[in-house]
Formats: C-alpha cells, structure tokens, sequence
C-alpha cells in the first residue's frame, strides 16, 4: 500500500514538473516574441528619425530655391555657434527669414523678419535629434546630422537658382 | 477518486497556460506585422517622393534645353527675356521655373516646388453645446 | 490500477495535444515575426540608399558631371565616367575593400543637344541594385 502510494507520488511530482518545464518554455517563447516586437518598433522608429529629418530640410530647400533664397550661417542673434539654414522670402515688401537649426536636444524651426532678434529657444520643437549641422560650399548644401541611434546621416542639395551657364 | 481531482486541475491549468500564450504571441505578432507595414508605407512614400522629383527635374531640365534650342511649346511662357514653365511633381506638388535668356547666356532664377493644393485651416471650434 | 493509469494517461495526451496546439501558432507567429524584421531592415536600407543616390545626384548636377568635381564635393573616388562611393553595413562611408554598398554615378548622353544624363545606383555587395536615379543637367 505504502510502496502504491509512493509511486503515485512519484508519478504527480513528475507530471507537476513536466507542466512546470512546459510553462517555463512557453514563457520563454513570449519574451522572444516581446523582444522581436520591440526590436522590429525600435528600428522603425530609427529609420523614421533618419529619413524624415533630412527629407524635410531637403524639402524646404526646393520650397525656397529661388533667387538665392537659401543660405546657410549661424543664427541671427546672439548664438554664433548655432548652424542654421536660412530660407528667406519677400512677403508684401519685408524680407522674412525661416530658420533651421538644432538646439538643445530638438531640430527647430523659426519664421520670423529679419533681424528680429528672437532667440534659438524662440523657435517650434520638429523633432528629437542629437545633432544637426549645415557645410555650404558654393550652391551645394550638405545636412549633417547626428540620428538618436548614434550614427550619422549626410544628404547633399544642389540649389538651382543662381546657376546658370551659356 | 482522490486522483481525478489532481488530474483536473492539472489539465485545466495548462489549457488556461498555453491559451494565454497563444493569445500574447499572437498579440505581438499583429503589432509587429502592423508597425512594420505602417513603417513601410512611409519608406515607400518616401522613395516615390525623390523619384517623382528627380523626374520633374529631369523634365524641367529637358523643357530648359529646348529654350536653349529656341525651341518652346505652349506650356512654356516668355515676357521680357524671362522664360516661366512648371512640371508636374505629383498630385499635390510642382515644380515651378523661372529662366533668364540673354543670347547664348542663361541664369535660373527659380527652380521651386510648389504646392498645388490649397491648404484650408480647420477653422472649427468645440464649442460646448449644452447636453 | 488501470484507471490511474488510464488517468496518467489521458493528462498526458492533453499535454501533448497542447504542446501541438503551442507548437503549430508559434511557428506561424514566429514567421511573422521573421518577416517584419527582414522587410524592416529592408526598408530602412532603401531609405539609406535614396539619400545616398540623391547626394550623388546632386553633385553630379552640380558639377555638370565632372568626375572630379565630383568626387571632391563628396570625398568619393574618381572613376571614368564619374564617381564612386563606398559604405559600410552602417551606411558609414569606407574604402572599397570593407564596402558593402555602392553608390555609383555616371554622366550619359542624350539625343537633345546641350542635355545630358547623370545616373545613379546604389547597389549592394552581390550587385543587386536597391535604388536607381537618374536626373539631367545642362550642357554648356
């Protein structure tokens, strides 16, 4: 009888540790799947910061390429180690100024006159960045920046207006 | 009879287990499959926007060496020297030129996309409006 | 005796029924994972080798397809009919011998006189092509 019980005990302690393998598995299974979810959203996200910021500024630029509107420097007022796009336009006589630059953490952009004195942290927050900067060499604009992955993307732009030839 | 009573709850418990699992990873698996495919509409929009304007631009530059030839079409207007002509982008976008033609000597003075559509503010308010 | 066997029996028929049952919508869930990551890395590939191509792009624009202008706007290699640039799996510009992708431009001609074509590809080490460009400039 004793021996019968034993056995039994063995058999319930053996089926126990098979269902608690089993749950150990198929959990090990869902953090898989948990990490794969967040590997996959992670790299989406990256890819989302690097494309659109440098597609947006490229995108402005062809908005503003004429008649040598487009230029880069330092920001207007007071933060000369601010690079900064400028995008200029005529609006009913006054000269306007949109700026894009990076600043603290954030690509911004500011549409203000010229020479109005605002500040970098005047402008709208676009969007997280770890970096932006601006080369110019003749009409060829290269955008650098700096993605929150940690690397580095760099898109060129040829502005048009002012060329020409015979 | 003391032996069917654990057997039940054994049973139970892994079926409540593996249709919990089943339900998470599958879970994961439709939001993975829906942030890739969201993902992707974005990269394609995204590549069919650089070639719907390099094409433009290819057509504008085409469009530029017939002026060059001293060949125009009606799509292409001249006043004072300065030639003007658009080229299509897409659906929302174009591409403006303006051309300035001296002899031989030629200077681009814009080369902008523009948009074609109108841009209308959302000019609604939540007001409350009682109940 | 036969009915605690029976009953052991029957526990581990259901266990194996829905380890089958477990089994089966994991490798269907688990293929969907595969592919959302392959067409991730896919996409942000394609997106890598656009700005690349328009950068190319650009420049040949730019420098009216001088290979060395080229090549000295974009720090890439000089080729005979244009210029190349070499980057590594990180989109990081490297030297031909770590490439793994390669972005090619090279000036064409046209039938129209004063046009010509500057066509950029980005292809990958076994010269499959990821993105294709082609834009013109003007001829003086």
């Amino acid at each position: 009888m004793k021996a019968t019980e034993q056995k039994h005990n063995y058999g319930t302690i053996l089926l126990l540790l098979l269902c608690a393998i089993f749950a150990a598995l198929i959990l090990m299974v869902l953090l898989l799947g948990a990490k794969s979810y967040k590997t996959v959203a992670a790299m989406d996200s990256e890819a989302f910061g690097k494309r659109t910021c440098d597609q947006y500024i490229a995108a402005k630029i062809r908005h503003f390429d004429s008649s040598a509107n487009v230029y880069t420097g330092s920001f207007s007022s007071g933060s000369p180690e601010v690079s900064t796009l400028f995008l200029a336009q005529n609006i009913e006589g006054e000269k306007y100024v949109t700026q894009i630059y990076w600043y603290d953490g954030y690509v911004y952009e500011l549409f203000s006159a010229a020479d109005s004195g605002l500040r970098p942290e005047d402008g709208n927050k676009i969007m997280k960045s770890n970096g932006l900067g601006f080369e110019q060499k003749d009409n060829f604009i290269t955008i650098k920046s700096d993605n929150t992955d940690g690397s580095r993307s760099e898109l060129s732009v040829y502005v048009r207006s002012g060329g020409g030839g015979q | 009879m003391g032996r069917s009573f654990k057997s039940i709850p054994v049973i139970a418990a892994c079926m409540l287990t593996v249709i919990f699992a089943v339900l998470c990873l599958t879970v994961f698996a439709m939001l993975t499959l829906s942030t890739q495919k969201a993902d992707q509409r974005l990269s394609d929009a995204s590549a069919q926007a650089v070639k719907n304007y390099y094409a433009a631009d290819s057509k504008a530059e085409k469009v530029l060496s017939d002026i060059r030839n001293g060949i125009t079409d009606e799509s292409v207007t001249e006043k004072n020297g300065v030639y003007s002509y658009a080229c299509q982008i897409d659906d929302t976008q174009s591409l403006e030129v303006e051309i300035s033609k001296n002899g031989d000597k030629y200077e681009i003075l814009k080369w902008q996309a523009v948009s074609t559509t109108q841009w209308n503010a959302d000019q609604t308010l939540n007001v409350y409006k009682g109940k | 005796m036969n009915t605690s066997h029976n009953r052991s029996f029957l526990v581990l028929m259901v266990l194996a029924v829905m380890l089958l049952f477990f089994a089966l919508s994991s490798a269907v869930c688990v293929q969907a994972f595969v592919r959302s990551y392959k067409q991730s890395e896919e996409n942000s590939r394609r997106d890598s080798a656009a700005f690349a191509a328009q950068s190319m792009a650009e420049a040949g624009k730019a420098a009216k397809g001088e290979s060395k202008k080229v090549s000295d706007m974009l720090s890439a290699e000089e080729t005979q009919n244009g210029a190349v640039l070499y980057y590594d799996k990180n989109w990081a510009k490297t030297t031909a011998e770590n490439a793994v992708y390669t972005v090619c431009g090279s000036k064409g001609k046209t039938d129209t006189k004063h046009l010509a074509s500057y066509n950029v590809s980005v292809k990958d080490r076994e010269n499959n092509v990821i993105f294709e460009l082609d834009t013109a400039f003007q001829e003086d």
